[in-house]
């Protein structure tokens, strides 16, 4: 068996624990799965309270389905199902009253440190990084909700297209197409900035 | 290989060159086709970009109590289920009508059972209330586990073609 068959199928043996009443693998499951789905639904919602409420929520609807789980194929896709969910959900409640500011309140810790060589980035070339940072936010958040999901699923999570098309119940051709598609809007958008 | 620019059937395969995930065969080709083929090779290029640019997005750190808030809901969830069910609007309402009925053929029901084998002493019933409440607890938490799950899948679309399982 590879590392990441292993992988997979810890998932499944700590939630089928989790179903049979064992607190301490939903512990464990956290641990393993906390860190991709904030930053997932980070990315997706780019706003740090209603990301962390909604990753609150997938482990929460987690751990209420424990009693009807069945390890019918990854437990990452079923999670970032949910994810995805939950996220567009919010998106879509929050287009009618979408106001700039969740855009502009850049997310506290967000974008890596720039680190040039052993000194100290100047004062020019931290502007320029977070300049770079906001247009990539913006142009992700130009996307449609499902064009984002995959996109960030596809980049971020290094996930297949098999494995995308199964998180937003479609087929591959169409995520194929999807992320075509996304990756041609940010083309348009970023392309110079390089 | 034919030229991937001018065949949409193929467009995405510049996706899949700048995230690494070309197979080796189809890279190979690729690559002796970007050799020979400047517009390719422009989106290749192009496409790499946008793959550079993102990477620029690193995510926010997990905040720091997000664990012992998870775990607080848990713990609300747990004990709010019962009484929560039973506040519900959506069904407290028929749950509430139908309660009388339950209790009522329930001690119907104790009273004739008692009956049956000997003549009980009317002191021998339990009090209704006792009888028919333990039995309603149980269902309720039961209705209520199921209706979560139900809310959850439909959410999620399961429900709506019922060919998918959690997966
Ligand atoms: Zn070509």
């Amino acid at each position: 068996m590879t590392a990441a068959a292993a992988y997979l199928e810890r998932d499944a043996e700590l939630m089928l624990r989790v179903r049979d009443g064992d607190e301490t693998s939903f512990a464990l499951l956290l641990e393993r799965h906390r860190r991709p789905v904030i930053h997932f639904l980070s990315r997706m919602v780019q706003n740090p309270a209603v990301s962390e409420e909604l990753a609150q929520e997938v482990f929460l609807r987690v751990y209420k389905a424990r009693a009807t789980y069945e390890p019918t194929a990854k437990f990452t896709t079923w999670l970032f199902r949910i994810a995805t969910h939950l996220a567009i959900n919010w998106l879509r409640d929050r287009r009618n009253e979408k106001s700039e500011d969740s855009l502009d309140r850049s997310a506290a810790g967000e974008g890596a440190p720039i680190q040039i060589a052993d000194r100290a980035p100047t004062k020019e070339q931290e502007m320029l990084y977070q300049a770079r940072l906001a247009e990539v936010r913006r142009a992700i958040d130009a996307l449609p909700a499902k064009q984002r999901a995959a996109v960030l699923m596809h980049k971020y999570h290094e996930m297949g297209y098999a494995q995308i098309a199964r998180t937003l119940n479609c087929s591959e051709s169409a995520v194929k197409s999807l992320l075509f598609r996304a990756y041609e809007t940010l083309r348009a958008r970023l392309v110079h900035m390089a | 290989m034919d030229c991937p620019a001018h065949d949409s059937g193929k467009s995405g395969i510049f996706v899949s060159y700048a995230a690494g995930t070309l197979s080796g065969v189809e890279l190979e080709a690729l690559e002796r086709h970007l050799e020979v083929c400047a517009e390719c090779r422009r989106e290749a290029a192009a496409q790499r970009e946008v793959w550079a640019a993102l990477d620029v997005w690193t995510p926010a750190p997990v905040p720091p109590d997000f664990d012992s808030r998870l775990y607080e809901r848990i713990a609300a969830e747990g004990s709010r289920r019962w009484w929560h069910f039973a506040l519900r609007p959506e069904f407290s309402f028929r749950f509430r009508a139908a309660a009388p009925v339950a209790a009522a053929c329930l001690t119907l029901l104790v009273a004739l059972l008692l009956r049956a084998p000997q003549a009980p002493r009317p002191a021998a019933l339990p009090p209704a209330a006792a009888v028919s409440t333990a039995p309603v607890k149980i269902d309720a938490d039961q209705v209520e586990r199921s209706l979560d799950d139900i809310e959850m899948l439909k959410q999620m679309g399961f429900a709506a073609d019922g060919s998918d399982s959690p997966s």
